[in-house]
Parts: C-alpha cells; structure tokens; sequence
C-alpha cells in the first residue's frame, strides 16, 4: 500500500507536497486534479470517497487528506 | 429559476443537495473568486429540486449549465423536468476519465444533449521540454505585455480562432481583467497586435487559455516568440496546463513540441439539442 505522498507524487511528479500546506493555494492541486486523485485513493486503500466529501478542504494538504481516508474506513501505513 | 447574488447562496444549494446524497454526482467546480466575478456581472441563475440544483451561467447566445445531483437517478429526473431543456441553448461539460463520466454522458443524451467536442487536458513541467532560444522577430515586430487599448482586438482575435461553445471564451471583462494582471502577452506591429498569448498563472500552475496569431501574420514565428516569453517570465511556476480539442492534431503536436503531455484528464463537451451546429 502506498502513502499519500507516493500517490500524490505519482500523480503531479514535479511537485513537493510535503513542503507546502495548502495544495489548491500553491497552484499544486485544482479542482479537476481531485477526480484524479480521489480514484487512485479509492483504489490504493480500497474505498470509496463519498462525492460529498470531495471538497476543496479534504484535499487542502496530506493531514486532511489522510483524516479523509481514516473517516472512509481505511487504515494508513506507518 | 432565480438570479443568485451571493456565492453564499451557491454553496448553500450545493450543501442542500449534498445533503441528501447517497451517490452525490456533479460536474460544477466553482473556485470562489470566478462566482464572484460572474454572480456581480448577472450571469448566473439556479433552478432548484428535491435532490439536485442546475446553474446556469450566460455566455453570449448561450448558457454553461452546472449540475449537482445526490444521485444519478435523481439527475435524470430533475434534468428531463427542466421547463427549458429542450428550448435553451445549453453547453455542459463532463470532466473526468471516460469510464468515470460515461454514466453522465449516457443520461444527457436521454435528455436531449449530443456530444459535441472532447478536450484533453496536456500538462508539462517547468523541466520538461525543450524551449528553443528566443526566436528574433521579423523587423517592425516587438513583443510586449498587453495594453488596456488592445482589449478589443484581442477579444476580436480570440472570438475568431476560437470556439465560444467548447473552449470558455471570456468575457470582456475577464479580458480586461487579465490585461491588468499582466497576463496577456502580445506581438504588435505598427500598433496592431498580430498575435497573442492569455494565461493564467495561480501559485505554481499556469494554465495557457488561448496562443493566437492573426491569419496574415502566420508563419513568422510570432507564436514560437510568445511562447518561448511565456515560459520564461513564468519562471517560479512548476506545472504548466492547457485543455486541448482532442481532434485538433495540428495543435496537439505543437504543443507536445513545447513539452505538454497528455494528463488523462478529459472533458467531454455536450450540447442541447437546441444548438443545432
């Protein structure tokens, strides 16, 4: 299973997600970039992110997004 | 339908629909400061029903319709029930993978919509590609950030090239707007602009909206030298976007030449059925 990080990187390689604490601010994340993150997250923790959930503040750093996947039932690895 | 004159009262009927959503679908992805723009110029307007909300957002003879729905089903119910779905001249857009949005697609057309474009969206890093030397520009040719007097034949050009139902024209004042962030670039030539570049740059991602050259300026690298200024003014962005016509090969090559790559991204442009063309 891969981190958050590691999925965010797959998605945008040219980023640092780590350095920054709000994605859609820092120009790293829009709005359409969350339909392509949501499915590899669904995919990668085996869930299923409701679509009232994908909003702008779940996405707003790895923090949130991984408090998002624990309220979805999945578990994170160390 | 109503007028909406806050964006409160958008997310207030978004979080209405959300709600009461066990499958919450939508292709609406407002980002706070375009509503706001849009709602005080009068463009937007809300039909409401149990389960789901349609915006409309005029544009020229037509309208962007938004939807958000707690489910599919309740989508197709509350679509087929608009009094103006078969009259107005609606444009919608679906955005995501096509096994993700072809539910979506396959309920507007049982409303009356026809696929009309699909765009893709190309990304490239600021590492990425390669980006020629600055092409000189012919004699009488200077490249320079676009002007408050040039608006309207910026507007002109782009409304030429380009397609209002698929590709988000702006409106004038969004034109004017972009002149005053100094995100219009230009080539003129004895006061005429013969071709120019509109981005918009937000943290570390700059989205390209339109690269144009007027059609007795072409062929003279006018485009290359926008572009290649384009690029280098940007120099703190990161990623690099555009969205692209799928069927445009001509233009999809250009672009790969600059460093773009296809995302995976796509947005598949519907029509109503009252756009006959």
């Amino acid at each position: 299973m891969k981190s958050v990080a590691e999925i965010l990187k797959e998605i945008r390689p040219e980023f640092d997600f780590t350095a920054s604490a709000d994605f859609m601010a820092d120009g790293m994340l829009d709005s359409f970039d969350m339909v392509t993150l949501v499915a590899a997250l669904d995919k990668n923790y085996g869930i299923s992110i409701p679509g009232t959930d994908i909003l702008p503040e779940n996405f707003q750093n790895i923090a949130t997004i991984e408090t998002l996947i624990r309220r979805c039932g999945a578990a994170l690895p160390p | 339908m109503r007028q909406i004159s806050s964006v409160d009262q958008v997310f207030a009927a978004v979080q209405q629909v959300k709600g009461s959503a066990s499958a919450f679908a939508t292709n609406f992805y407002p980002v706070r400061s375009k509503l706001e723009t849009w709602i005080g110029h009068e463009t937007m307007n809300v039909a409401t029903a149990p389960g789901a909300a349609f915006f409309f957002r005029k544009d020229r003879d037509f309208e962007h319709l938004y939807f958000c729905a707690a489910d599919l089903p309740t989508l197709e119910k509350e679509l087929l029930a608009l009094p103006q779905i078969n009259s107005a001249r609606l444009t919608l857009d679906l955005i995501g993978s096509e096994a993700a949005i072809q539910p979506q697609i396959d309920i507007l057309q049982k409303a009356g919509f026809k696929a009309h474009t699909r765009l893709l969206r190309l990304s490239r890093a600021a590492q990425s590609g390669t980006v020629a030397p600055a092409t000189a520009l012919p004699k009488n040719f200077h490249l320079t950030v676009a002007d408050e007097c040039d608006s309207a034949e910026i507007m002109k050009m782009i409304e030429t090239c380009f397609n209002p139902l698929t590709d988000q024209l702006p409106a004038m004042y969004e034109l004017q707007d972009a002149i005053g962030d100094r995100q219009i670039l230009t080539v003129k030539t004895e006061r005429k602009v013969a071709a120019a570049l509109f981005f918009e740059t937000q943290g570390l991602t700059s989205a390209l909206r339109y690269w144009v050259v007027a059609e007795p300026y072409r062929s003279q690298h006018l485009g290359s030298a926008l572009m290649q200024r384009y690029f280098k003014t940007q120099d703190s962005v990161v990623r690099f976007i555009l969205w692209a016509s799928a069927a445009n090969t001509d233009a999809l090559a250009k672009y790969e030449h600059y460093g773009y790559k296809q995302d995976g991204l796509m947005d598949q442009v519907m029509t109503s059925a009252a756009i006959t063309s």
